[in-house]
Parts: structure tokens; sequence; C-alpha cells
């Protein structure tokens, strides 16, 4: 592929008749690699995720999925982006009744004709997408009695089941405990590395686990995006900055960079 | 448990469902304020023996009764529908047909010409008032959708126009003469008595195309359950089909309002029942159990309200609801009682 998977050149993201929540000269995300945007609140993770996923059309500038635009001219119609980028947003979900194995199936959605029914290869896909997650035993569970953590590796594997080249989570982990966080991750990164997605995007608050398994960063803060490894970005404190600055929360707490943990700055910097 | 892990096959309790309305539908046939033998009721209807009965008996079945059924299984399936299509764009457990302000409406429009005298002469005025009144009211919630596009401000805009309406038909009744004062009373009783006209026929056939369309645009009408988000990101034109089925809805709740007056309770409570039933919420599954639980419930209100030794027909609402809380209750607390959940998902 001579694209990258997501490439993003000039591009403003406003509110209606408002300031500019963000601008981003050049982004690429690469492929065969986790991608974690991370920054404080407010700095536009989530606008930034749905403008890659063809939810929110920028003001000005555009967003390449492989070489395809996903607003204006030429666009992708809303099927065909489907077939190579799916999500996984911080919605809550409404239908209690539906079964884990047919919310998957929705993921199937863009591949079906109208009138279309489930044949052996898509039921093939659906299965498949449910083993990827480790979520086959609670096929026949109803999404509301869910866990947590259940339902996030459910809509993981619904996001699967669309077959997509690239997969956006946003803020995947916030609801799960610790070593559900961490497991989520080492999914993630699993995906990436054995080619079951192209490309891995996660906007998230755990800069911890961001810094350990994300192969590149994205800091979102300021209106703005820098790009770089984890540790570079920890390095040439970059990574630090793009947190506090103008930050309003009392004491300023400082990075620890080894844990990737914000810690009061008297403890010092180890 | 529910079924939705017991693996009971839902089609077995659409199956159930279908039973229930056949074997409810022949009772409202045989029952009633003349006593008519079950078996001349077969014959009546076109499904006993070819036999002799009495012409009034025969008159009373296929011009009295059967209409009568059928507007109340059409009835109550699209009300049903109109619900659940209702709940599921607004993903709302307390979303139903009167959401968008139609039936009311449809009451002003009756109200205008009942209480003004525009209409005091003519008997059948009532259906093309609601008709245009119902419209207005659609027409008006198009608009407003296509302006700000969201759903949930149509929702509230929905409740306005509602209340506005249901004002203007309180001033009208505190201005009216006596007499039409009583016909807008009746007709806000509801009643599936229909003058004679088009709509035991239309009813069911609107329901019908509804509940084909809705089934056959299944998966894509599950995915908005998920969001609108979630809809647009698995291909599926999120605002285009929210727009669809709230006309769907909206014109279903007017065509049903106008010929059977404002029908209370069902829209709301139809869905709601039917997931309980087959514990599921795909729509290619739902659309039948609601359309078939919704006919079936119309028919056993309707029943009751004219039960045999009773020379008063009863007001329809007031027995739908009388009949039907403690049926949703005990749906709603076995599901609690059994741990899926509060048992009002959608």
């Amino acid at each position: 592929m001579t694209d990258a998977p997501v490439l993003i050149r000039d591009l403003n993201l406003d509110y209606p008749s408002g300031p500019t929540v963000l601008s981003a000269a050049h982004l690429a995300i690469r492929g065969g690699a986790l991608t974690s945007l991370v920054g404080p609140n407010g700095g536009g993770k989530t606008t930034l995720l749905r403008c890659i996923a063809g939810l929110l059309p920028p003001s000005s500038g555009s967003v390449e999925l492989s070489g395809i635009p996903v607003y204006g001219r030429g666009a992708l119609s809303r099927r065909r982006r489907a077939r190579i980028l799916s999500v996984v947003l911080t919605d809550r979900i409404a239908p209690a009744y539906l079964r884990v194995e047919d919310l998957v199936a929705l993921g199937r959605i863009p591949y079906r004709s109208v009138i279309g029914t489930t044949d052996a290869r898509e039921e093939y896909v659906i299965q498949h997408a449910m083993e990827q997650t480790g979520v086959t035993h609670l096929a026949r569970r109803a999404v509301g009695r869910l866990s947590d953590g259940e339902r996030q590796r459910v809509m993981i594997a619904r996001a699967l089941a669309q077959e997509p080249h690239i997969i956006l989570l946003d803020e995947p982990a916030a609801h799960l405990d610790p070593p559900h966080q961490t497991a989520l991750f080492q999914l993630l990164h699993r995906l990436v590395s054995e080619g079951i997605v192209t490309s891995a995007v996660v906007a998230t608050h755990h800069v911890h686990l961001a810094l350990h398994f994300s192969h590149e960063l994205v800091l979102v803060s300021d209106g703005t995006v820098r790009t770089g490894t984890p540790q570079a970005l920890v390095d040439n404190g970059e990574m630090e900055r793009a947190f506090l600055q103008g930050f309003g929360g009392g004491e300023v707490p400082i990075l620890d960079q080894t844990r990737g943990w914000f810690v009061p700055s008297s403890l010092g910097s180890s | 448990m529910s079924r939705t892990d017991r693996g009971t096959s839902p089609i077995a309790g659409i199956l159930a469902a279908v039973a229930a309305l056949l074997v409810t539908a022949l009772l409202a046939l045989a029952m009633g304020s003349v006593p008519i033998a079950f078996r001349d009721m077969l014959t009546a209807v076109g499904i006993g023996p070819e036999r002799e009965i009495s012409g009034a008996a025969s008159y009373i079945i296929r011009l009295v009764r059967l209409p009568r059924v059928v507007t109340a299984a059409g009835a109550g399936a699209a009300l049903g529908l109109a619900g659940l299509t209702m709940q599921t764009v607004f993903r709302n457990a307390l979303a139903g047909p009167g959401v968008l302000g139609v039936s009311a409406g449809a009451g002003l429009g009756v109200a205008i010409v009942l209480l003004t005298g525009v209409g005091a002469s003519a008997a059948v005025a009532t259906v093309p008032a609601a008709m245009v009144g119902a419209a207005l009211v659609l027409v008006a919630a198009i608009a407003v959708n296509r302006a700000v596009g969201h759903p949930v401000l149509l929702l509230v805009m929905g409740l306005l126009f509602g209340y506005a309406a249901n004002a203007a038909t309180t001033l009208l009744l505190a201005s009216a003469p006596g007499q039409g004062l009583e016909r807008y009373i009746v007709w806000s009783f509801g009643s599936f008595a229909l003058p004679p006209g088009p709509g035991p026929i239309l009813l069911p056939m609107a329901a019908g195309l509804t509940a084909v369309g809705l089934a056959v645009a299944g998966p894509r009408v599950d995915a908005l359950l998920l969001g609108p988000y979630y809809a647009e990101s698995s291909g599926v034109h999120a605002r285009r089909t929210q727009a669809i089925l709230i006309v769907v809805a909206g014109g279903l709740t007017g065509l049903v309002t106008a010929y059977t007056g404002p029908i209370s309770f069902l829209g709301v409570a139809v869905p709601h029942i039917a997931r309980g039933w087959i514990g599921r919420s795909q729509h290619r599954l739902l659309v039948p159990a609601t359309a078939i639980i919704g006919g079936w419930l119309a028919i056993a209100a309707d029943l009751v309200a004219r039960l045999p030794g009773n020379e008063r027909v009863l007001p329809l609402n007031a027995v739908m609801a009388l009949v039907g809380v403690p049926v949703v209750l005990v749906i709603l607390l076995r599901g609690r009682r059994s741990g899926d959940g509060e048992g009002i998902g959608l």
C-alpha cells in the first residue's frame, strides 16, 4: 500500500459558528501500527477521531483513507467507508434484548444486500470476530446483561466483523478495571501485530498504557497535533507539556517517565 | 432466565401469538349482545361447513363484527408498529405513537369540525378532519426535523405541538354547544366500530405494508439502536433512515387515529410486551411479534369493552388501560425478578 491508511492535510475542525477546535497541517496514521491519541480533556481527541471516521465533516482540509477522500468530491460512500474503517465509541448502546452474536452480526451490514440473509461465509466472519476478542462463550447472552469489560470486547468484535483495515476506538478502557484495561490494550496490540487490522487508533486517557503498547503517539492539545514515538515524545518533554499547558488544577504534577503516570512534583522524576 | 438466554425459539413465540390472535378473533366474532352459535359464526365468515343460517346472524357477523375485529387487529398492529418505530428512532423506552403530537393534531381537527359546527351535519366528517389535523402536525414535525435534524429536539417539539393542539381543543370544548361536546367526548373514547367506508380494509393493509418494509430494512433499523454514529459508521444513512421511520410512524398514527379516535396505551406498551415475549431486539423478529400482539390486544380489549350481558359499550380507552396496565406490570416485574436488568430495555 503506497498511501498511508489515514492521511490528513490542512485540517481545520470548528465548532458550528465558533472557534477552531483543532488544526492539523499534516497527520499520517501508519500501517502496521497501534496509534494512541493522547492529550488533555477538551483537547479534541474525540473530535479528531470522529472526523477520521467520516462522522464529522471538517470546516476545511482533507481526510483520506488509503488515498480516497472521506469528505467532498469523489468521497467514499458510507458503505465503502464502512468496509475500510470501523469504530468503537463511548455512546451508550440501547438494545438490552439484542444477543451478543446478533449485535456482532450488525457489523456485516456494509456487506449485505437489501434482502440479505446470513450465509455460511457471513456466519464464519461473525464467529471469527467473536473468537478474536474472546466473547464466543457469550454469543447467546443478552447485551443488557454484560459487564462493562465484556460489552467493550463485544463492541470490538462488532467492529472487527466489518473486516476493516482501520479500527478507531474512543476511550475503550474508560469503564474497565486495571487488569481489563491492560488486557484491552494487549488485544488491540495483537490485532495489529497479527495483521487482523492494518491500523488501530485509540483515543485514551490511559497514558501509561498508551506509552507501553503504542507504536506511535499523537499528542492532541492546544488546538494542534504532534506525532512521534512514545519514547521520543517523553524524552523531549512534549508529552508533559501537552498535558500541563494551561493546567488549572492546583499544584502542577510532573510526568513519571518510566511509569507514564503524573505524580506530585514533590516525589521528583525518576 | 430470559428467553434470550434460554435459546427458546422466537419463532415459536411468534406462532403462539398468532394462535392467540386467531382464537381471540373467533371469540370476538361469536360473542356480543346478540348470541350467535359458534358454528353459525364459522359458516358466516366462510370457514365453517356450508349450511343455512339466519339472515340476521349472517348480517351481524359479516357487516358488524367482522369489520370491527379486522379494524381492531389493523389498528392494534399499526399502533404497535408506530410505537416500536418511535422507540427505535428516539432510543427511548417511553416513546410511543403520540410523541410527535400527531394524534393531538387529529383530535384538534375533529374538535374543530364537531365543536364549531363546521361538520355538524355530516356524520363521517371526523375522519377527514382528523386526517388533516394529523397531517399538518406531521408536516410541521418533518419541517422541524429538516431544520434541526436532532431527534431529541423533535421529541420536545412533538410534545409542544401536542400541548398546543390539546390546549386549542380544550378552548373549543369550553365554549362548545352541548351536542358537539358529547360527540367529541364519544370520539375521544376511541372505538373500533367504524362508519361504513374503507377503514377496516385500510388499517390492516397499512400495518401489513409497514411490517414488510420494516422487516426488509431490519438490520439497518437495528443499527439505529446503537445510535446514529454507530449506524453511520456501519454504512447506514442514519438521518435519512430516521426521517423515513418518523414519517411512517406518524402517518400510521394519524391514519389510525382518524378512524378509531385516539387509542392510548397500546402503542407504548405493545413493543415492550413483544420484546419480553420473544426476548429479542432484532426488528426482523420484533416487527411481526409487535404487529400480532398489538392486533391481539386490541381485539381482546374491544371484546371486553362490549362484553355480552352489558347493554352499553364501555369506553375502549378505559378498558385498554385497565386490561393492559396489569399485563405490562406483570411482564416488567417478571423481567426484574429473573434478573434481566431493569426489564424495560429496547
